[in-house]
């Protein structure tokens, strides 16, 4: 790795300062499980690494019924699965919280670096945007909220503005009658990568047999984790059955044009896709049906 | 190099002050810096979990933090768990169980397990190999290790029981 | 006296390891030690018309930079010197200017730190040629191939013939004919500790390398061919081996470690060199198991008595001969299983590519040709509606069994029990169906069996030393061991010392061993080829009735040195293949239960036993040990393990994507059944353990998935992709 600069500010107006000050190439650091492994093999010149696991708000994990679910950016995996209101209200976070790395990763690794990685196969992702998540980004212009789906513009490629900073992210408090779940394929059980995942939450009519709303996320199987919006409408005010949730596993295959790269080839990501949106959507009517 | 930066932390139980620059990872302060041999690297991108250590009685990989990431921190590894006398018990079940065979590995099953049994101090089967998913093995197949985390559990418990 | 063998000592290096006080190779540091880093081809075939050093020269920290022309003997190998030690012009190794592999390597770079001698190594300019890429084996065995070696006619490093009685004739007289072909694929050791060493100047003036390897002795010898030194000038001593699985038998870092030091010390500078290898240098840089394509055509008698075998194999040994021709005469064997087969007509092919060498990898070839045996034999019993056990029972070799080596099987063939065994304990056939199943998931339940050789094999010259002092007065009170043999983490030295105290009848405490370093050692080959207990024990033994003999004597020390040196075996005749293959073999049978996902293609093993004929287990929990990691191995090889290689590059080349298997991949029930039916040549009847418990898990696996879906799978790893692929190509969207 080549030689940087090293700050950990406790705040944010310091690390914005830091930021703009710095002429070269600046990189925010929270759990580093991708951030160092990318330096180390890409050998790039960077002139300040900035760690911001010192920053209080970017470590909070903070939930009531009117504002949500707050994730500070730096959070690791494992203070969000052992947070109890998480655990309670949010399953899809706790699925992908307990299957990014293994334990060791999941002491460092954040969902707020998962989301600026912005990887396509980001677990994270998938579930935060299944949830309709909210990134809380601040830079010396001001405070931006960007949808989740907006946050991840390319490969490794996120939408923060030159000198901004994602400071947390909002998850809306669950709807009476929903459920959520993450499920992803990797041919290894635990530390692997998704060939395909797939995200989503339902939220039932009182009667428990109707869809009265649904987000369902693609992962790893297009530039960046996509919302399938035409799979939620096609379950909008539809009754819940084994043969719905083949239908839109149906369309879910037709809205991708995955790529082949050494994890999988395009048939097999657009065929899992199928076989998971069924198989995760079942599980979230299931936990709908079981919170009520 | 004239960014070396002074780093103050607890590791073992022992106050400690070193220099690293900015970009060497705990792993090579660990090794390089400080003699600490036993935190191994097979792989460089937290793959293997043979560099296995905890912070503040934490597990995480060494290779995948900063040295200056550690200050004021509290470190343990391998070198620090058994005392002058006698082995921890975790140590002690890896020998007994034959939890080992290279051992190039076996430093980071050993603070990993550590981790696992301080948090849970009797865990089934299938949280010690989800636990231990981490921690990558070629020679024993993990059986046997799987089977020296549940001595080490029973030897652990005992210990407790003992000391009422 | 209670018995030393037989008994669960635990590891004499255990301490050691669980409290991190064992010295791996990367582990020994000294304050004025120089680091090296190796610039690496990184094409696949290219000439190198220059380097230009001057620019990494003049880099700070820099101490020196060697090239080709730096190696006195520019050329090594295990059986066949046709590597450079370092690639490029100016050497006087005929066609040493040529890479031929991307892990080829050119110049080495010894430097203050390794920061300093990474950004050396990165400012030498090499000027390439590139040439040809030939990365298909089938390619290369065509006359008008280009050639890796200029002075070759040929790319094939060898071709085995076996023609023993008439296969054409025999075909009419079979009821069944099956017909497949099988393709086997690379794998990576993955060994934990990747390639590492340091090297100095001992106080005798010996170029000295501490490394982790497989046999001190061998690796001595190519250091002092290379340099042009005698054996006398070199030493080498293994530190504590973080796994070798084989991938450590031929050289890694030795001889340029070795070179390195030899310069610094003509120059007047005595300080140590140390090198480290990266995990991607470590995949690229040592070989691999080879990819073996084998074309079997196999026919049956009705009531089940193979009448006929003919195979037709290519191995892909990449850009090196390494043990080529060696783990091609194990796969010309294995290649027809443990069967009485009156007719066999087998062509076997080793051939040159621009890929990774190919090289030994627990098993030796016998994993490959084991799985298109078995899995011929599964598909006979299936088209004649045989049970797989059954069919075994009519074909499988006994004592007396002469094979188509034309030469007698050694005393003591013990498949038949081997296979009873394993079918009894299963309660094979398994008749009962599952119920409980969701609809997605289909068991099924798989049996393979073989046999593997103890001992080097076709003539391969076999030996053992070893040397026993004896101190005390009236009493035994201390026992000194000296033996080359590699502690590789097999447990050998923990055998060992309890293989002396066995003999000697004294306390294991007694015991004090020196082993693994060639200047207080002679030959004890290598910790491979499942020999190394066996042979140690011979030369123990040897060793220690020598030393009692000079006890009675009164000598005090008395000493016992001793080299043991087993039945010869001979090489394959060219035409007919007629030889005494091997020493003796252990023989093994396994049953596999699987579960797959139909809709994902993901299988879970579900349970294994394997039945193991050991003849004697020295320390059964490592015997046991050896039996769960050798599956594990084979679990990963068959399911899990993809080395992605393209025009010559390797693409997985780090553990994030050369997927091993974690606590949670792994079969969820291993059953190690060790057998003990003594071999006669045996120290204490046994034989060896290590590599058999691979050979028959893949096809056991992929018979059970047969068992589970009906469809036969020739080629692995059944990566989920394949398995959905050939489970239904309509499902899946083709």
């Amino acid at each position: 790795m080549k030689t940087f600069d090293y700050e950990a500010p406790v705040t944010i107006d310091q690390t914005i300062t830091l930021m703009s000050k710095t002429r070269g190439k600046t990189l925010l650091l929270a759990g580093g499980t991708d951030l160092l492994v990318q330096l180390r093999y890409s050998n790039q010149d960077v002139d300040l690494v900035i760690d911001v696991k010192g920053i209080p708000e970017l470590n909070q994990i903070n939930y009531d019924e009117f504002s949500g679910l707050v994730i500070g950016a730096a959070a690791p995996c494992s203070q969000i699965y052992e947070s109890a209101p998480v655990l309670e209200n949010f399953p899809a976070i706790i699925d992908a919280a307990t299957i990014i790395g293994g334990k060791a990763i999941q002491n460092r690794a954040s969902f707020g670096g998962n989301l600026c990685n912005a990887s396509p196969s980001g677990d994270a992702i998938g579930a935060m945007m299944s949830l309709g998540a909210i990134c809380n980004v601040v830079g010396s212009e001001g405070v931006r909220n960007i949808p989740i789906e907006d946050f991840c513009i390319a490969p490794g490629k996120n939408a923060l503005e030159k000198g901004e900073m994602l400071i947390s992210i909002q998850i809306p408090s669950p709807r009476p009658n929903s459920g959520s779940h993450y499920l992803r394929f990797t041919p290894r059980a635990e530390m692997d990568i998704a060939v395909a995942g797939v995200g989503a939450s339902i939220e039932l009519d009182s009667d428990l047999n109707k869809i009265l709303s649904a987000r369902i996320a693609l992962v790893a199987v297009a530039p960046t984790p996509v919302l399938a919006t035409e799979v939620s409408e096609s379950l909008v005010g539809q009754k819940t059955s084994g043969s719905l949730l083949e239908k839109a596993a149906n369309i879910a295959k037709e809205t991708i044009s995955p790529i082949t790269d050494v994890r999988g080839s395009a048939s097999q990501r657009k065929h899992l896709i199928g076989v998971l949106t069924r198989r995760c959507l079942d599980i979230a009517v299931k936990r709908a049906v079981q919170v009520s | 190099m004239s960014n070396k930066r002074v780093v103050s932390s607890t590791i073992n139980g022992q106050q400690v002050e070193f220099l690293t620059e900015p970009q060497q990872s705990l792993l090579e302060c660990l090794r390089d810096t400080l003699g600490l041999t036993g935190s191994k690297e097979g792989c460089n991108d937290g793959n293997c979990g043979a560099c296995s250590v905890l912070i503040n009685n934490r597990l995480v990989n060494a290779c995948l933090m900063l040295g200056i990431e550690i200050e004021g921190k509290d470190v343990v590894t391998v070198e620090g768990l058994a005392d002058v006398h006698e082995l921890h018990p975790v140590q002690e079940a890896f020998v007994l169980e034959d939890g080992l065979q290279c051992g190039y590995c076996t430093p980071g099953f050993i603070v990993a397990t550590k981790a696992l049994l301080d948090k849970n101090a009797n865990p089934t089967e299938d949280e010690i190999r989800f636990w231990l998913a981490g921690n990558l093995c070629r020679c024993t197949g993990y059986d046997k290790i799987v089977r020296s985390v549940r001595l080490a559990s029973q030897l652990m418990n005992d210990a407790k029981e003992g000391l009422q | 006296m209670t018995s030393k063998i037989g008994v669960d000592v635990s590891r004499i290096d255990a301490l050691d390891k669980v409290t991190g006080k064992a010295l791996f190779p990367a582990d020994l540091m000294s304050s004025d030690m120089l680091h090296m880093k190796i610039l690496f081809a990184g094409r696949p075939h290219a000439r190198v018309r220059s380097i230009d050093v001057g620019k990494a020269e003049s880099c700070p920290g820099v101490i020196a930079i060697l090239t080709a022309s730096d190696v006195p003997v520019n050329e090594y190998g295990l059986i066949n010197c046709d590597q450079p030690v370092l690639v490029g012009p100016g050497s006087n190794k005929k066609g040493a200017d040529t890479a031929r592999f991307v892990g080829d390597q050119i110049a080495l770079v010894v430097a203050e730190t390794e920061e300093a001698a990474i950004k050396a190594r990165d400012d030498i300019l090499v000027d390439w040629v590139d040439l040809p890429v030939i990365t298909d084996p089938y390619e290369a065995m065509k006359p008008d191939a280009p050639m890796l070696f200029e002075s070759r006619d040929s790319n094939i490093i060898k071709h085995n013939k076996i023609r023993a009685g008439d296969v054409e004739g025999a075909w009419k007289n079979c009821e069944v004919i099956v017909e497949s072909i099988y393709h086997t694929p690379w794998q990576e050791h993955a060994y934990l500790q990747p390639e590492a060493g340091i090297s100095y100047i001992d106080s005798d003036g010996r170029i000295t390398v501490e490394v982790a390897g497989q046999w001190v002795h061998e690796e001595q010898k190519q250091i002092a061919h290379a340099l042009g030194l005698t054996v006398d000038q070199v030493r080498v001593i293994h530190p504590a081996i973080g796994g070798a699985f084989g991938g450590r038998e031929d050289v890694s870092v030795q001889i340029v470690l070795a070179l390195a030091s030899w310069h610094l010390h003509e120059r007047g500078i005595s300080r140590p060199v140390k090198i480290v290898w990266s995990r991607e240098e470590s995949i690229l840089g040592h070989h691999k198991r080879h990819p073996y394509n084998i074309h079997a055509k196999w026919g049956a008698a009705s009531d089940g008595s193979i009448l006929a075998a003919e195979v037709k194999m290519v191995a892909d040994a990449g850009a090196y001969e390494y043990t080529s021709a060696k783990v091609l005469g194990n796969a010309t064997l294995q290649s027809t299983g443990p069967y009485d087969i009156p007719n066999v007509s087998v062509d076997a092919y080793a051939v040159y590519t621009n890929n990774v060498p190919s090289g030994a990898f627990r098993g030796f070839g016998g994993p490959q040709g084991a799985f298109a045996a078995e899995s011929q034999v599964n598909k006979l019993a299936d088209k004649l509606g045989i049970d797989v056990v059954e069919m075994r029972r009519r074909n499988l070799i006994s004592d007396g069994s002469i094979g188509q080596f034309k030469s007698v099987y050694p005393e003591g063939v013990t498949i038949r029990q081997v296979v009873e065994e394993c079918a009894d304990r299963s309660n094979w056939p398994i008749t009962q169906v599952d119920n409980s199943l969701p609809s997605n998931i289909r068991k099924g339940y798989g049996f393979a069996c073989a046999l593997k050789n103890v001992g080097f094999s076709f003539g391969f010259p076999e030996e053992c030393w070893a040397k026993v002092e004896l101190h005390g007065g009236s009493e035994i009170e201390r026992v000194v061991l000296h033996h080359a043999g590699a502690e590789c983490g097999q447990g050998a030295h923990t055998v060992f010392v309890q293989m002396t105290a066995e003999a000697c009848g004294v306390p294991i405490e007694c015991i004090q061993l020196e082993a693994a370093d060639s200047a207080l050692t002679k030959n004890s080959g290598s910790a491979s080829a499942s020999r190394l207990t066996f042979m140690a024990g011979n030369s123990i033994r040897g060793a220690v009735d020598l030393a009692l003999e000079n006890w009675q004597s009164e000598e005090r020390p008395a000493i016992g040195e001793y080299k043991f040196v087993p039945r010869q075996t001979t090489a394959l005749d060219t035409e007919t293949g007629e030889c005494d293959p091997n020493i003796t073999y252990g023989y093994v049978a396994q049953r596999v239960i699987v579960e797959v996902d139909i809709e994902t293609g993901h299988i879970r093993v579900v349970d294994v036993m394997s039945v193991d004929d050991v003849g004697r287990a020295i320390n059964p929990i490592q015997v046991a040990g050896q039996i769960e990691g050798a599956v594990v191995q084979a679990h990963g090889y068959t399911l899990l393990e993809n080395l992605v290689s393209r025009d010559g590059y390797i693409e997985t080349a780090q553990f994030s994507n050369y997927l091993i298997p974690t606590s949670l991949d792994v079969p969820e029930r291993v059953e190690a059944v060790i057998l003990e039916y003594s071999d006669p040549q045996g120290p204490w009847g046994l034989r060896g353990v290590a590599e058999m418990p691979f050979l028959p898990y893949a096809p056991a696996l992929i018979a059970a998935v047969h068992d589970a879906t009906g469809i036969w799978f020739d080629e692995f790893p059944l990566i989920p992709e394949r398995v959905l692929r050939g489970i239904d190509h309509s499902v899946y969207g083709e």
